[in-house]
């Protein structure tokens, strides 16, 4: 806080002595581009710390600025979760506990391992293509994250039912089967959550590849003059354009595109 | 028979908002990146299995009322794709140590719980 202060008082300093010294154009344009790049705040804002100003009450009921007020994320989140639940339920009545007695796999569950692997994949595949995918509607993308993602693949696996497996295990004395479950579940997770979130990725690197250049396409096809309309020919105006098209990075201030959490992919 | 299934898949549905509720709430005033809302999602979920998996093992409670509530409410509250998604977006974005401690954070404290919960439900007996 205390250095961010100074560096502001230095740039005004600089700002000052520059302004004093002599009109030199390109200095100046560099002390404006810093002043511009370092937030100078003033007033209550540039206090030690900033009084932060509380949503107005009506706006806190309002989805927009309120998940929590978010109707339709509720039933989403709850019609997402019966489902995954249902799909969780019905397999473990399908694939009954073999009820083993080896030390090394009496703790395995088939149901819940292949509940949870089937749940964590879906997920990292949703999370990873939902947070690349800018040609759905962020609206679109929020429910289905939440409703698919959290709701039905939260809902489809389960930690509890693994870890009273777990307990049943070490109170019949399979300590081996204990670790050995819960290890496994866990490394297997991983991988197929890892492999799930590069097919996301990959999924979406098509597409945004294939629009990328529809958007080069576009940009090349230069406008028809109407009949009679003399187009002066300017070969060097032709020859540097003003913007560089299908630069991978391109250096702009806009918002970022993604609106995504890139930690959890969660769309806000 | 059907409806039992439909019970506990609305009992499914019910922890998922009911986990969604807590993530949100806790995400508000959570601002690091470590996932503490996942973690305590699942040490809740934990404590309350090893409750009902005791009381169902000393006969406190009957099979239908366990199924509702461990295979159907916290089937639906505890997640493990969250969990196993958030380690590898830990460990993509070059986060190892944190990654690692999560996965033994998330290992260990919900079995303490579980153990804590069955010996709680085994005091009522």
């Amino acid at each position: 806080m205390n250095t961010h202060i100074n560096d502001n008082q230095d740039t005004h300093t600089q700002a000052a002595d520059s302004s004093g010294a002599g009109f030199d154009a390109a200095e100046d344009t560099g002390d404006l581009r810093k002043e511009l790049m370092q937030p100078h705040p003033t007033g209550a804002a540039a206090a030690r710390k900033p009084p932060s100003v509380p949503l107005a009450p009506m706006k806190r009921m309002q989805a927009k600025f309120n998940p929590l007020a978010d109707g339709m994320v509720y039933l989403v989140v709850f019609l997402g979760g019966c489902v995954g639940t249902a799909l969780r339920y019905g397999l473990w009545l399908t694939l009954p506990y073999p009820g083993s007695d080896s030390p090394v796999w009496m703790a395995f569950h088939p149901a819940t391992f292949i509940a949870n692997m089937i749940a964590c994949f879906l997920f990292a595949l949703l999370t990873s293509y939902m947070s690349q995918a800018i040609w759905i509607r962020k609206r679109v993308r929020q429910l289905t994250s939440r409703g698919l993602g959290m709701g039905m693949c939260g809902g489809f696996s389960t930690l509890s039912a693994m870890m009273v497996e777990d307990i049943t295990a070490l109170h019949n004395s399979g300590y081996l089967s204990f670790i050995i479950y819960t290890i496994l579940s866990f490394i297997a997770g991983i991988a197929v959550a890892w492999f799930g979130s590069w097919l996301g990725l990959k999924l979406t690197s098509v597409r945004s590849a294939s629009l990328a250049v529809a958007d080069a396409l576009r940009h090349q096809e230069q406008p028809k003059p109407a009949i009679g309309v003399r187009v002066p020919t300017d070969t060097d105006a032709d020859a540097a354009p003003m913007m560089p098209h299908g630069d991978p990075n391109p250096q702009t201030d806009e918002i970022p595109v993604v609106h995504a959490d890139p930690l959890t992919g969660e769309v806000k | 028979m059907m409806g039992e299934f439909l019970l506990v898949c609305a009992c499914g549905g019910l922890g998922a908002v009911a986990r969604f509720v807590l993530n949100t709430s806790i995400q508000r005033w959570w601002n690091r990146v470590f996932p503490l809302s996942t973690l305590v999602i699942n040490i809740t979920a934990a404590f309350f299995a090893g409750i009902a998996a005791s009381a169902y093992f000393y006969q406190t409670v009957g099979y239908f009322t366990y199924l509702l509530f461990v295979a159907g409410f916290l089937g639906g509250f505890s997640t493990f794709s969250t969990a196993i998604n958030e380690m590898v977006s830990l460990a993509k974005s070059n986060r190892i140590v944190m990654a690692l401690g999560y996965f033994a954070a998330t290992v260990i404290i919900p079995f303490l719980m579980i153990v804590l919960g069955w010996w709680i439900g085994a005091m009522g007996r």
